[in-house]
Order: C-alpha cells, then structure tokens, then sequence
C-alpha cells in the first residue's frame, strides 16, 4: 500500500517536504535528502506501539523497495502479530502520481487490488497518519523551508529548520532539528493546522553506521494529547542491492516466485 | 469625634475594605459549569470513562444537524454548502475530526477487490444519484449516524482532541458558528447538539445568572424594606451591610480558588435573602422603639434605643443564624463536593451576615443617626386601620389554633397521607437538558436532532477481553450483534454502534468476486527477505513449492453479508482463523476503527455506543439494567464488561443527588432538633420545633410530585436548607411563648404573641418569600423551581408555625414553656427603658 511505502520513507528520512526549499533551509533539506537516497533496499523493521500506561504492542514487517525511472515500487510483508502473518502488500507509483495497489490476505488466499483515497487515519494503530507519512511527498511549491537558527540537542549539533506547507496539510506547521554531522534528522515536531499547538514529537533515539550510510535506526514518535507513542526499529538494513523486478509484481505478492 | 463614632467609622470603613478587597479578587473566581465537576473522583464511572478516552478517544462529541425544512438534502447546491462546511470544520484548531457524508470514504467492491471511494463525489457523473445508491448500499452505518433516514437531514460529528478542556471546547463551538454564519446556507437549518454544547449554554447561562439573579434578589429585598421602613436609610442602611456579607462570601471563594459551580452561585443570592431577615428584625425593632418616642430623641438617646435593640436581638438572631447555619451544614453529609462547599461557603455567610446584622448596621445606623431621629416623621409608625385589622388578621391565627384542633389536625394528616402518597412520583434526575426550557433553542435543536438522527444521548459499554485479538472471535461478535439487534428494538434508544457492520461490509467486499477457497491458493510461504531461502540478485525468489488446493464451498455473494462463524464455509477447520481472517480485514481499514477497537489488528477491548434519543433517568436505568442482564449472561468467562458515556455519569449522579437528598435531610433534621432542644433545654422543645419544618418539607415534596419537579442538583439543596430556615419561625414563636406563658390565660397569652412574634413571622416568611421569587428569573429551570419550592415551603413553615405549633403547645402545654416562671424582669426591663426614652 501506498501507506507502507510512505512509511518505509519515512523511516529512512524521518523528516517532512523534502522537495521545496528556501536558502539556506532549502540546501540543508536537499542535502539530508540525497544522504538517505537510495535506489534500492531491504528492511527489517519493529514497531512498539507504546501506551500510555506503559502496555507495549509489537508489529514487525519487511520492505523491499525499488526507484527506477523514478517511480517507485515496494512490497510489504506482515511477519507479526500471529494473526495477521504473512499478509503481503504491493504498493507501484504510477505515471500519473497515484499509486497502484495490491493486498494478499493469507486467509482469503489470493490477490486483491486496492482503490483507496487517502485517509487519516492512523498507520496500523501507530501514531504514524497516513497524512504524516503522505507530507514526506511534498512537491516543490508545497511548502517553505527556512533555518531559523542552530542548537544543540540531545549533546549534538543541529540546524532547526521551520517548514511551513503551502497548500492544506493535517499540520500548520512543522519544525526540525538536522543534525549537522551525519544530515540526519534528530528531532521533528508537528503543529496543528494554526501552527500553535504541538501535536506530535519524532525524536530519533539511535543512529547507526550501515553499509556505507549513516541511518536513523530507532525513532520515536509521540502523540501529545493521548501520550501514546510509537517506536520504530530497523533491525536490518541492505541498500543498494541488485533488486529484481519480478519482485514487485502481483504474482510474487500472490505465490512468493517470480514467474 | 467621640470613641464611639471613632469606632463605628473604624468598623464601617474596615467593612467597606474587605468587600473592595473581596471584589478586587473577582477575577480569580474559577467557573466550572459542567456536572461532571458534581462527581467525586473515586466513583467508578470516572475511571471508566477515563479508561474509554485512553483507548478510544474523545466521547465528547459536538454534533452539527443540517436540515432543510422543505424536503431533500441531497441537492447538488446542499451538497456544495456542506462540503464547503465539512473543509471549514476541519480546519478549526482543537478539532481531531469531522465525518460527514461529504468526506466519507464508502468502502465497495470493485472487479478485482475493493474501493474506497468518496461516499460524495461532486465530479462524477450524477454524483447525486451516486451518493444515494450509496447511502441506501450501506444505510446500517449511515442512516441515523450521517443522515436521516428521509434524506431531510444530515450530521457533522466534530471529534476535539482529547484533554482540551471547557475552554478549548467552547471556542470550537464558537468557530463552528462563525464558520455557518459566515458561508451562504439558503434556507437550511443548524442545529448544534451533544454534551460540549449543553455545557457550554450551562456556561454562559452561569454567567448570566450571576449578573442577573443577585441584582433581581437585590431590588425585591428593597422593596420589601422600602414597603416595611418607607424610609431611605431603612433601605440603604441594611443593604450595605448585606452587599458586604455577600461580597466578602465571594472574597473567600476567590480567595481560596473555591470552583464556582451551579450549586456555589446561589451563595451570594441565598445570602441576601436569609440575611435580609437579620436586618430586617433590627430595623423594624430599631423604628419600632423610636416610634414609640414622642418627641425627637438626642443622639445619646438615639444610641441607648441602638444598644437594647442590639441586645434585645442578639440573641434570636445568633440563634436563628446557627440553625440556619445547620441547615447549610448538613450539606457536609453529602457525597458531592459542590454540595459539602456550597455548605460551608453559606454557612460562612450565615455568620458574616449575622455579625454584619450585630455590628455593621448598628454602627451604619449610629453614623447615619449621628444628631438623633424624629419618630414624627415615620409615616408607617401611625397608627390606623390597618394596624387594626392586622389585629384582627393576627387574632384569627390564635383563634383556629384554640378552637381549630380537629380541622388542623385533619388537615396536617391529608397533607402528611398526600406527601406520602405522592413521594414516590418525584422523579430523580439531573438531565442537562431538563436545566433549559422546552422552548429554548438548544432543547428544541436537540429534539429536532433526536427527532430526526439516532440520538444525542450517549451510554457506552466497554468489553475487555482476556487476550489480543479476541473480541474478534466470531462467537463473541455475533454476541454483539445480537446485542445491537436487542438494544435498537428498545424505546428510545435510536442505534447501538459497533464494530460489526464494518466486519460484516469487508467480508462481503473480500468475497463478493468470484467464488472463493476454490482456486490454488498460496499456503504458508514464510516471506523473509532477510532468510537464507531468498535472495535479491536472482530471479528465483523463495524456494518453497507452491501448494496448489481445491476446496468446495457453496457460494452465493450475498451470504457473505454476514459475520463469518462457520469456519467450513471460508475453508478453515477451527474459529481460530477465522478471527484471524478478521484480523487481516481490519487492516483494510487502516486504522480508522479506533473508536470501536483499542487496537487496529488485535484489539482486546471493544466499545458498543448506544445514541439515546431521549436521556431521562428512567430510561437510562431501564436499558443500564439490560445492559448489566444482558452482558451478566453473555460475557465470556475472565473478560469484564463496564457501562460509561455521559449519559453514565448522569444517572451516577442521579444516585448520589438521592443519596444527598436523604443524608441533608436526616442530617438538618438532628441537627436542628439538637439545636432547638438546646435552646429550650427540653427535647420536646426540639420536637415542636420541627412542626414548622415538616410543613415545609411536606410543601416542597407535594409541590414537587404535582408540578413534576425533578430532585436534581439544584432542587436537592432546598429541603435541608428549608429546614435551616423553617425552623426559626418555631424558635422566635415558643421563645416569645415561653416568655408570654400563663396557663390560666393561654388565649390572652397567645394573642399576644401573635401580635408581635406573629407578626414579626409573617414578615420575615414575606421577605424571604419575596427574595426566593427573584430566582424564577433564573435561565436555569432547576433554579426556577428551587425559588418556587422556597416559597411554597416557607408559606407551609409560616403558617404551621401559627396554627399547628400554637395548637400543639396549648394541647400539650410542654414545660418549658409553662414549666417556667414568667420573667417578669425582663418586662420591667423593657418598660422602664421605654420610660427613660419617652418619658
């Protein structure tokens, strides 16, 4: 689903609009983008959904993703809980900017295709919308970037970047802390729609040197009001691999071999 | 200036200080107009609905009706209208969400899967028709929750965030209005329901009520002191004082954040009324002993009348505060807060009144009569007919108390029969609704709304499982749907909400094609692109073999409208899987079942929301029982069920109302008894005095049954407080027996205690009568009621205590009253001061 694949990028870049950029904040954004670029990948990644009373959930899933042509495609795969093992989604950009999309339920045993609009709610009962995953996507005239200053946070060096979305988005208002060694993002806030209120915090808990990159390993994000939180993990990680197309087609999502 | 103008300045000046301090903290005060602030904290129902807003969000939902008053709204320039209102809705900060029919996404079939489309798509071609077939496709989810079920009327459910709070609610509200009274809406209709908004109108009527209220209560007792002293010092003089009390009443409030609530905003108006019968004893004894002068009298004189009056009421004053003061007191047996505070505050008040009465005034009125007074001048003072026929009035009082034994005490056992009789027809409830007449806007919106939709009323059962993803086990889902199907057949209740269309909607979605578990099917490949079995540079993908396997199933699409229980039909051989099968549909609905589900694939807890279209207490405890019936018989073993929503928190407070109403009134009862027969050294003294009283609570509870007053918050205060205040009509009267008392001329003895005491009686019940009709000018209809009741009960106090107390202390002619010597001293006393005055 469109869902996952947001969802894979934005556990690469953990970050908002990428695409449209003001002076310097603009650099700095391109920048932190071209250092979680990659063509391909492979992910092994935990969720903790977090309560408020402490009770923990696990959900682990499994990515593959491939950019050609600059469309690109990713297959999900459930690995836990138990009950839903195995159920598999194929998510293909497409020329005219939508996605195409494909679910197979094990129970059900065969593939069907997915015609959703967007919605907003949240992405597998974790405090990861839809809608944040969809604003990794901005265009660039779709928000304004700007550095409005350099702190020091978690005892790292950081640029903070304001980033404010032209056209109508579930948040008014985003703010972000880039840490200035690795360009990697330590610290998002998300505002509601007036820009006033926060409403949520990502806050990345552990960097890790993998293959030839530096990645955000473990981030945390935090729902204000409910106090619910979400952890993620990658436990493993391939960049860059030689990746076949085969696999992202209906019939490996469907028989797991590529005709 | 002399020491005693000194020292009156000095207490007058001191006074006026403390009220502006006590004003200066006005802004301090804290408004909380909501009845949840009514609750104790431990009760259960708090932690429940806690419990609900952690897993399932805010129940608080504000609800927007659209109509159109001339038939469909479904027209393309409706449809514009709404959907620009839906975008606008969104946008409002503070707000979580807002589902319409214009921004619902409708989940269907399509050739080789499922859509989720826009339920309202103005772009396709005959969009109208579209959306139509839609609603009819899956009216269970839509009708009553989105639209009428004659098309006539639509529904925005507005979500706000969880813990914004009365403020941040409001101002939701507020730009809900802006935005409807700012966009083009023809000749539509809104109507705004649910519980931010009941609140919110309890709000602003709290703060009208206090503006109005005390000014209203203010003008009535002055002219009751303008008809009682016809002079403008016997006005002005008592209502300093009693703005004073009240003022440093709310002082302390401010002072010690004391939370303002529907039950702490009538202090200040009480205050005025149950004071105004201290000043007005003082007043009326003070022109009463000057009158009685027939020359000017000196300012030393002046002062000497000031000094026996003080000391003359002393006493009766101390002792009518004190059992008032009870009265408020036994407010502190009562489980609510607001209640035992609302006690304290008036029993604060009780004494800052009585103190300003024994203090204030006379020093306002040494000031004020600092060159001596001409009793020439009181016009009232002349005597004439009417002081006459009020003898005859008076005397007619003691003469059914002598000869009337048997009619009064027919009449006292018909009322006492009728009380009894008619008790259990007082219906308890605190609905918010009930506070607003039926003509205001907001109850009619609501039963427009109620009218037209499933209901505004909201009660909620929340089923905790023992283990993930087992509230979806088809057995127990079927339980559920058995329970909707029950509940939505009851009478008033307008639709059960639970998690079972959309179970039953995906399942039918997911097999609706082709005929299923009859193809090859993939059987258990463990996809992991991390294992050794599979590799990204290859064409080869997993290695395992494909399981090719045929099932038979009898297929018909339409039989899949259902929640799947038999595991044979869907090609499975234990429930098992088929709760797993549902736990992969909810993935489908990414999340967006959270106010069912506390979990989106393998939730352990489920909320059923019943819409109530009417919420009164009956009826809540009507389907509260079968809800307890229902789940006491069905709930599997080791899960726990809990009943919460507002509507809960109404009917918990409708228990703990009926508790306090019995807890105040058993307490203000002893504890006036105890009072009384303290006083009189005599128990029998304590129970004559109660005569009075149970008059007064007779009055409240037959006035409560014929004219359906509910026992709510409000009306809840009254019968103690009734009791605070009834009683002190019995204190002035046998006090003034006691000193009257001759058992050889008991009739003589009696005129003659009606014609003072008596009259003193009747005036003190008129005035107080006359404050408690300025609450009919309340928003609140509780508050009205409450002034109403005041009134009947002091009108059944007033005139017991002259017939059936005289009647009762000349049939058992107690001891303490003719028990004791005649204190003949104490008439001595008074002629040879009104010798040294009026020589």
């Amino acid at each position: 689903m469109k869902r996952v694949k947001l969802l894979l990028i934005a556990l690469l870049l953990a970050v908002l609009p990428l695409s449209v950029f003001a002076q310097t904040g603009a650099s700095i954004m391109e920048k932190l983008q071209a250092t979680q670029k990659a063509d391909s990948s492979a992910m092994d990644i935990n969720l903790s959904l977090i309560e408020a009373n402490g009770e923990v959930r696990e959900r682990r899933i499994q990515t593959l993703t491939m950019t050609e042509n600059g469309l690109t495609s990713t297959i999900t795969v459930f690995l836990s809980p138990a009950s839903v093992k195995n159920t598999r989604f194929l998510t293909k950009e497409n020329r005219s900017g939508g996605d195409d999309q494909w679910i197979f339920l094990p129970s059900i045993g065969r593939i069907k295709r997915i015609a959703a609009s967007e919605g907003s709610g949240s992405f597998m009962g974790s405090d990861f919308s839809y809608s944040d995953m969809a604003s990794t996507t901005f265009d660039v005239d779709e928000a304004n970037h700007t550095l409005i200053g350099e702190e020091t946070i978690f005892n790292r060096e950081a640029y903070l970047i304001e980033s404010i979305p032209i056209t109508a988005s579930d948040y008014g208002k985003t703010r972000l802390w880039v840490d200035k060694e690795h360009c990697l993002p330590l610290q998002v806030e998300f505002y509601s729609k007036d820009g006033k209120t926060l409403v949520k915090t990502l806050v990345t808990n552990e960097m890790k040197y993998v293959e030839d990159r530096w990645i955000t390993q473990t981030v945390t994000m935090t729902t204000v009001a409910t106090k619910h939180s979400t952890r993620i993990e990658i436990l493993q990680a391939k960049y860059n691999i030689a990746m076949n197309k085969g696999y992202f087609t209906t019939s490996f999502l469907e028989t797991g071999r590529v005709l | 200036m002399d020491k005693t103008t000194k020292r009156d300045l000095a207490i007058i000046l001191g006074a006026i200080l403390l009220a502006v301090a006590s004003l200066s903290l006005m802004g301090r005060l804290h408004i909380d107009s909501s009845t949840d602030v009514f609750i104790p904290k431990k009760e259960q129902v708090v932690a429940i609905n806690d419990k609900i807003e952690e897993e399932f969000g805010s129940i608080d939902a504000m609800m927007v009706g659209v109509s159109n008053p001339n038939g469909t709204i479904l027209t393309k320039d409706n449809l514009a209208i709404l959907t620009n209102l839906s975008d606008q809705f969104s946008k409002i900060d503070g707000v979580k969400s807002v589902v319409s029919i214009t921004n619902t996404d409708h989940m269907q079939p399509c050739s080789d899967g499922f859509e989720a489309i826009p339920l309202y798509d103005k772009d396709e071609e005959g969009a109208i028709e579209c959306l139509s077939k839609r609603l009819d496709d899956w009216s269970e989810v839509y009708e009553g929750s989105l639209i009428s079920k004659d098309r006539t009327m639509v529904a925005f459910i507005i979500h706000p965030q969880t813990g914004l709070g009365q403020d941040g609610q409001d101002a939701i509200l507020n730009s809900l209005k802006s935005v409807v009274d700012l966009s083009p809406h023809d000749s539509l209709e809104f109507s705004y329901v649910g519980l931010p908004v009941v609140k919110k109108q309890i709000n602003e009527s709290l703060m009208s009520d206090m503006a109005i209220l005390a000014p209203i209560v203010g003008l009535l007792i002055i002219l009751v002191l303008l008809f009682s002293f016809r002079r403008l010092a016997g006005v002005v003089l008592p209502i300093i004082g009693l703005a004073i009390s009240a003022s440093v009443t709310l002082g302390i409030m401010a002072l010690f954040k004391i939370t303002f609530t529907m039950a702490t905003m009538l202090v200040p108006v009480l205050l005025l009324i149950v004071g105004s019968a201290y000043v007005i004893h003082v007043m009326s004894h003070f022109y009463g002993e000057v009158a009685l002068a027939n020359r000017a009298l000196s300012r030393d004189e002046t002062r000497i009348v000031i000094h026996a009056v003080i000391k003359r009421n002393r006493m009766p004053i101390v002792m009518a505060g004190a059992t008032t003061a009870a009265g408020f007191i036994a407010q502190f047996t009562s489980p609510l807060g607001p209640f035992r505070t609302f006690g304290l505050l008036s029993a604060i008040g009780v004494v800052l009144s009585q103190l300003s009465s024994l203090y204030l005034l006379p020093a306002l009125l040494r000031v004020t009569y600092r060159h001596g007074i001409n009793p020439d001048r009181f016009k009232y003072s002349k005597k004439g007919t009417k002081e006459s026929k009020s003898n005859i009035f008076f005397k007619a009082f003691s003469r059914i108390a002598l000869k009337g034994k048997w009619p009064l005490i027919i009449v006292s056992v018909v009322l006492l029969v009728l009380t009894v009789a008619l008790l259990p027809n007082i219906k308890v409830g605190t609905n918010m609704l009930d506070f607003f007449t039926p003509k205001s806007t907001m109850v009619q919106d609501t039963n427009h709304f109620n009218d037209k939709l499933s209901g505004s009323g909201i009660l909620t059962v929340m089923i905790e499982a023992d283990e993930r993803g087992a509230v979806l086990s088809p057995t127990f889902l079927t339980t559920i749907e058995q329970f909707s199907t029950e509940f939505e057949a009851m009478d008033g209740v307008g639709k059960v909400q639970t998690i079972t269309p959309y179970v039953k909607r995906m399942n039918y979605i997911m097999n609706h094609e082709n005929e299923p578990y009859k193809q090859a099917v993939q059987d258990d490949i463990s996809f992991d692109f991390f294992g050794d079995s599979f590799g990204f540079d290859d064409s080869f993908g997993f290695e395992e073999e494909v399981v090719e396997e045929t099932l038979t199933a009898t297929w018909d699409p339409n039989t899949y409208k259902e929640i799947p229980t038999d595991p044979a039909k869907y090609g499975f051989e234990t429930e098992e899987e088929l709760q797993n099968m549902i736990s992969q549909y909810l993935i489908l609905f990414s999340g967006n079942l959270d106010n069912f589900i506390n979990d989106a694939l393998e939730p352990d807890a489920t909320l059923l929301t019943i819409q109530l279209k009417k919420s009164n207490t009956q009826l809540l405890r009507q389907v509260t029982a079968k809800i307890n019936s229902y789940w006491g018989e069905n709930i599997p073993s080791g899960w726990t069920y809990s009943v919460g929503g507002g509507e809960a928190i109404a009917l918990t407070l409708s228990d703990l109302v009926t508790k306090s109403q019995i807890y105040s009134l058993v307490g203000a009862l002893l504890i006036v008894w105890l009072l009384v027969s303290l006083i009189f050294r005599s128990p029998m003294a304590g129970l004559l005095g109660t005569i009075p009283v149970f008059f007064a609570l007779m009055g409240i509870f037959i006035f409560m049954s014929v004219l359906q007053i509910n026992l709510d918050i409000i009306t809840s205060l009254l019968a103690a407080l009734a009791i605070g205040i009834g009683v002190d009509y019995a204190i002035h009267f046998m006090a003034a027996l006691q000193r009257h008392n001759n058992l050889d001329k008991i009739e003589e003895s009696l005129e003659q205690v009606m014609n003072t005491t008596g009259k003193a009686i009747v005036i003190n019940a008129v005035s107080v009568i006359v404050g408690f009709a300025g609450l009919i000018f309340s928003r609140f209809m509780p508050i009205r009621q409450m002034g109403i009741l005041f009134c009947v009960s002091m009108l059944f106090a007033g005139i017991s205590s002259l017939t059936v107390l005289p009647m009762a202390t000349t049939i058992l002619k107690p001891k303490f009253i003719y028990g004791i010597k005649k204190k003949e001293n104490t008439r001595k006393n008074n002629l040879n001061h009104k010798r040294r005055i009026a020589p």
